[in-house]
């Protein structure tokens, strides 16, 4: 299926944006990659990407992962709108989930990165307003959350806490039916 | 820029990823005890609200078929045939009644041939007669992934006005979209719906007994909470 490509993907392909990393490092990705994020999209409409676009907020490290991600799901989007004329319905739905799966699974392999990796991942998504990938990234930090205590919550994110035990009582109070 | 800044520390980022906690009564509550700021962020009304809306899923739904818009006057007992849009009569793919439209009268949500969802807004015009009006286009295709060409069975189920949700049938299951935020999720992963028919959310509300001396606030949060843990 990849091999029928239509001439709008060939005309996709040709053209290509340069993203340069805070430590000035040149990256070369289609357009159709590089609009996932809403951030260059509209610098890419406003016609302020000649002589590439600097992104002083994002390490090439971090850059070259987002764009492995904005690749992975353009290629998505482009399978979803290519030509379905050579499959009867049950096949496309046959291709379709079994890409849906592969898609899940390289979400889930992105996903095994270091803390450290995870929150400059957020940050770069938040950036540069890339949706799925900030939803990816966030859902990651909140199942980390899930099911922890305050305290055990405190610790793993060296968190002060700055509750006053009247507060922290008067809390526990209030909510004392969600615990039991 | 010295020591890296963590999203943690920022408020909004940290709503974000509080907002993705899932709908279980001890959640929000035990986010609330982590420290000042955090408790600030999950007692925050917006906060609340986003919350409630992406984690709202109906308990159930009924189905019916629905041909015409009927209006029944409660006070003059009086049934009155409204006509849909003449524009989206031809070709919709689906067509249900909504309490979406700004001064809340009477409003349906169609979908059109292209994939579009129109919102029609029934409201006077200068003369006073009620006329139907274009509201707003949701690009379903854009938004679902949907083949163009693919076909048959895309059509909008409902529309939950409290929630801001809509419910659209296709080809890859039965989507629910949130309006506000336009995101969405899969609550069938095949279609029930393949024949038409309508969706029919409902939901409940029970609050949990309130103890006695608790402050109104908490009285409302113990509402919300309970809200969004009924699964």
């Amino acid at each position: 299926m990849a091999s029928a490509g239509s001439g709008d993907e060939k005309a996709a392909a040709a053209a290509m944006i340069t993203l340069i990393s805070s430590d000035n490092e040149k990256f070369e990705v289609t357009e159709a990659t590089a609009t996932l994020s809403q951030t260059i999209r509209h610098m890419i409409e406003d016609g302020c990407t000649d002589g590439g676009v600097p992104l002083p907020n994002v390490t090439s490290k971090i850059l070259a992962r987002v764009i492995e991600y904005c690749k992975k799901h353009a290629t998505a989007a482009a399978g979803e709108e290519g030509s379905s004329s050579s499959f009867s319905d049950a096949a496309f739905l046959e291709v379709d989930r079994a890409f849906l799966e592969e898609l899940e699974e390289f979400d889930d392999a992105f996903l095994e990165v270091d803390r450290a990796t995870l929150f400059d991942l957020i940050l770069a998504a938040n950036y540069l307003d890339i949706k799925g990938l900030l939803n990816l990234t966030c859902q990651k930090v909140a199942d980390s959350v899930k099911g922890k205590t305050p305290e055990q919550i405190r610790e793993m994110y060296n968190i002060v806490n700055d509750l006053t035990p009247e507060e922290e009582a008067e809390i526990r109070r209030e909510t004392q039916w969600a615990f039991e | 820029m010295g020591r890296r800044p963590s999203p943690i520390d920022v408020d909004d980022l940290l709503a974000e990823i509080l907002l993705r906690l899932p709908a279980l009564p001890s959640s929000l509550p035990r986010a609330s005890l982590v420290c000042t700021r955090w408790r600030r962020i999950v007692t925050d009304p917006d906060f609340l609200r986003r919350f409630r809306a992406r984690h709202w899923k109906p308990l159930g739904v009924f189905l019916t078929s629905q041909l015409h818009i009927v209006q029944l006057d409660f006070g003059s007992q009086n049934l009155a045939v409204i006509e849909v849009p003449s524009d989206v009569y031809a070709n919709h793919r689906g067509l249900c009644l909504t309490t979406l439209a700004n001064g809340g009268g009477l409003s349906l949500m169609v979908m059109a041939a292209n994939l579009r969802a129109q919102l029609w807004e029934r409201a006077p015009d200068s003369d006073g007669t009620a006329r139907w009006m274009l509201g707003g286009t949701i690009e379903l295709d854009k938004l679902l992934s949907l083949r163009p060409g693919f076909p048959e069975c895309r059509a909008i189920l409902g529309v939950e006005g409290d929630h801001n949700v809509m419910f659209v049938s296709t080809y890859r299951g039965v989507f629910m979209v949130h309006l506000e935020s336009m995101q969405f999720e899969k609550i069938f992963k095949t279609n029930p719906f393949i024949d038409g028919g309508t969706i029919h959310p409902f939901t409940t509300l029970h609050a949990p007994g309130v103890p006695g001396g608790a402050s109104q606030r908490s009285r409302r949060c113990q509402l919300s909470w309970t809200l969004v843990s009924s699964p």
